[in-house]
């Protein structure tokens, strides 16, 4: 931290430091369902850029600090002895990451608000610390968590010799660090205006995190390639009169989000996991596909851009193919969903929202699932 | 279920209401700022990253045409996730430990049960929502409304889980529950102490409060501010703010009223050319006072030992370094007297027992900015205590590194 201040300070003495702001982002405010009913939020992902002039004029030049930061919960889906496919159930995981981030963006188009090309790279850094669901020991139907069991009163370890082989990061004390680094390309040609997208956008990532460079615990050793291709296209928009903002009344948008992972290395924790699908967690595999096809109708926005109802029907696939992580096994398991969300966005602080969805092929022989929610949902 | 469609119906009204100011679509400007994380807890990342964020959102609303200052409508949302420590009072009535006689003691009825770990774990979340309006105008400041007047909403959720020990297998006994999962006896009935432990142990509660403020201070420079200050504030949590939802405990019933007045004057100045300052010495002084009343206060709202009354004398002396770099990358130093009095009635109980408690502190603090939302603060602190529950006089010390940011 010291010689990245250091070097930060020689650039910031080199360049004038006038007109250049400071700027933060919060990309995503997360819940889970078990802290306060999903309604306040358990995790957030933000940024604080540090003043940076712009290399290329014209083009954006980024050096920022990302912090990820909260609880989740996720799945135990490999047995921890013999790392084979097997579901054993939801723990939680309390987390930070820190990115120190660089990105150079190139070429300005007139279609987006956005540079076309961008370049980043990363050094990041995740702990991570992993305990039973918050429900756990609420009462004698929750005696059995993923790590441990009250088996006749007595607090009991379910894997005792465990290798963990399939989630390196939950041995021992269930507290993991990992070192990586990031490098990064987008190709940002998408309009977006709340209401209207438009366009076509790629992002590809490679995180390496070498064995070598894990000083706190080795619990990592990977590379992970992450992948993502979006179209959308506005079907039709009726566009409100009279007003200084370019609002709609009504329009109706065909979204289709799919994205593609290869992770391969002798220990693969369970961040890395890839795929979002509807209702359940893509397996850990070598290569995760997964598709999302959504097709959304924007009510009107009113007196605000970022106050307007929407109802969306979603159709999510997934596939999960190659080595199953920490094993020699080969897997090949498709996976599916749909649904129906509708919510009411609140000057993007609040949602107010409504969701149904059906996960019609799950995992292996998971059971077949019908799950509805309701609430609001705070964050920024 | 039923609690989940209250604070649905609850949240949605509150958040709408904004909506509806006229003029709304043209005056508006916004900013979201992280206002602070929570510091660190030992069994995680060592004490040193973060288990919690706080962070706000903020709009200008152009609610009364005649008056110079927009209306400021402010969000603030926060979560933490740390361990708890039980308190030594006794459940049912909330009598503290200590008052208790020695045979007494020995049949206390503690929450903490002697055995497994004296503390939970703790994941809370918060929602603070206020309107501000500003009035009249700060001579010394052109921009600054003399007075303000602040209509606010809090909200917070807490629930209490078994230790993280327990999930690591350090301990053996459950907290709340025995092996089987059954409910400890002191868990089953009504908490009179400790409320927000009752029932499923998950607990929501609002606070609507008022803030009348004070501002006579004028900016000496982009860091340093000169003059008085001051506010008062009043907060109410009545049961039928759904704080007593149908099948559940209620978890709040009181009000609190809080007062507080700074001064602060400038010293010695010495600038660099471009108008940053070299160093400065600024002394400052306040008096804060508050109390609590009502039957049932709710976790984010406990006073320190329980006591209704508060009242601090704080005197200080700050030594700040040059700005560097940019007008947010500085360093100073401060040397703080504390005095504090803790008084009155006890909160959460049947007894009718007083108490008072006196607290004096010095401290030292060391605090780095850099480029305003890296702070690094290393604080040293002599603390001296006389009352019920006086511990020895004692060092403290503690280092914290933060981020924050707010345009």
């Amino acid at each position: 931290m010291k010689r990245i201040l250091a070097v930060l300070f020689f650039v910031l003495s080199v360049v004038p430091l006038h007109a250049i702001g400071f700027g933060y982002h919060v990309f995503e405010v997360r819940t889970i369902p078990e802290f306060s009913e999903g309604i306040f939020p358990s995790s957030i992902l933000y940024q604080f850029n540090f003043p940076m002039p712009d290399f290329l004029p014209g083009s954006k030049t980024e050096f920022a600090f990302r912090l990820d930061n909260g609880l989740v919960y996720r799945s135990l889906r490999q047995n921890p002895n013999t790392a084979k496919y097997e579901y054993i159930g939801e723990y939680t995981v309390q987390y930070d990451e820190f990115n120190l981030y660089f990105a150079q963006d190139f070429h300005h188009t007139e279609f987006t608000s956005d540079d076309l090309v961008t370049l980043t790279a990363s050094i990041d850094g995740r702990w991570e610390n992993a305990f039973e669901r918050l429900s756990w020991m609420n009462g004698p139907g929750e005696l059995q968590g993923v790590f441990r069991e009250f088996a006749n009163g007595v607090n009991t370890n379910r894997w005792p010799d465990a290798a963990w082989n399939g989630n390196p990061e939950l041995r021992g004390a269930r507290s993991s660090a990992t070192i990586f680094f990031s490098f990064g390309l987008e190709i940002d040609y998408m309009r977006n205006v709340i209401t209207r997208k438009d366009g076509v956008y790629f992002s590809s990532f490679v995180h390496y995190a070498p064995g070598v460079v894990q000083f706190f615990g080795k619990s990592s050793d990977f590379i992970l390639w992450r992948n993502e291709l979006d179209f959308a296209w506005t079907i039709f928009s009726v566009r409100q009169k009279n007003v200084e903002r370019d609002t709609t009344w009504i329009s109706l948008v065909l979204e289709d989000k799919a994205r593609y992972q290869f992770v391969t290395g002798s220990m693969i924790p369970g961040f890395t996991q890839g795929g979002e699908i509807w209702g359940t967690e893509a397996l850990n595999s070598e290569h995760v596909f997964s598709n999302r096809v959504m097709l959304t109708l924007y009510g009107p926005q009113i007196n605000s851009y970022d106050c307007y109802p929407r109802a969306s029907v979603f159709f999510d696939f997934g596939v999960s193919f190659g080595r199953l992580n920490g094993t020699d096994e080969n897997v090949y398991e498709v996976y599916g969903s749909y649904g129906f969300r509708a919510e009411f966005v609140i000057f993007n602080i609040a949602n107010a929202f409504y969701e149904i969805g059906y996960v019609f092929d799950p995992i292996k022989d998971e059971k077949e699932e019908v799950e509805m929610r309701y609430g609001v949902s705070i964050g920024i | 279920m039923r609690m989940r469609l209250f604070i649905f119906v609850f949240l949605s009204t509150i958040l709408v209401l904004p909506a509806f100011p006229r003029e709304y679509d043209e005056s508006i400007s916004m900013g979201a700022g992280i206002t602070g994380i929570t510091g660190g807890e030992y069994s995680f990342g060592l004490g040193m990253l973060p288990l919690g964020t706080s962070f706000e959102y903020e709009r200008y609303i152009d609610m009364i045409p005649s008056i110079t200052h927009d209306a400021y409508f402010n969000v603030g949302i926060s979560f933490s996730f740390r361990n708890q420590s039980f308190e030594d009072y006794e459940y049912d009535t909330g009598i503290p430990f200590w008052s208790l006689k020695k045979y007494e003691q020995d049949e206390g009825k503690l929450i903490y049960h002697g055995s497994g770990s004296d503390e939970y774990f703790r994941p809370s979340g918060a929602v603070d929502v206020y309107f501000e309006q500003g009035f009249g105008l700060n001579e010394k400041a052109l921009e600054d409304p003399l007075v303000i007047i602040r209509l606010g909403l809090n909200l917070h959720f807490t629930m209490a889980t078994e230790p993280l020990s327990l999930s690591r297998g350090d301990i053996d006994e459950p907290v709340f529950v025995d092996g089987y999962g059954n409910l400890r006896d002191q868990f089953k009935g009504a908490i009179l102490a400790f409320p927000w432990l009752q029932g499923d142990r998950k607990s929501f509660n609002s606070i609507m409060y008022t803030a009348l403020i004070f501002d006579f201070d004028h900016p000496i420079d982009s860091n340093t501010d000169e003059g008085l200050y001051g506010y008062i504030t009043l907060e109410w949590g009545p049961k039928w703010l759904f704080n007593n939802l149908p099948g559940r405990y209620a978890t709040s019933d009181f009000y609190r009223v809080q007062g507080y007045f700074e001064q602060k004057l400038l010293l010695y100045e010495v600038k660099q050319d471009n108008g940053w300052t070299w160093v400065s010495l600024m002394l400052g002084h306040s008096n804060s006072a508050s109390y609590i009343g009502g039957d049932i206060v709710p976790f984010n709202r406990m006073p320190t030992d329980h006591l209704r009354g508060y009242l601090s004398d704080r005197l200080w002396l700050t030594f700040s370094g040059p700005q560097f770099l940019t007008s947010d990358c500085y360093t100073y130093i401060s040397l703080i007297l504390t005095n504090s009095l803790y008084y009155g009635t006890l909160v959460n109980t049947t007894s009718d027992l007083s108490a008072f408690e006196f607290k004096s502190d010095v401290s030292i603090v060391f605090h780095l900015r850099l480029f305003g939302f890296i702070r690094f603060e290393y604080v040293c602190r002599y603390v001296f205590m006389l009352g019920f529950s006086a511990e020895n006089p004692r060092w403290e010390q503690g280092a914290a590194l933060s981020f924050y940011i707010s345009l």
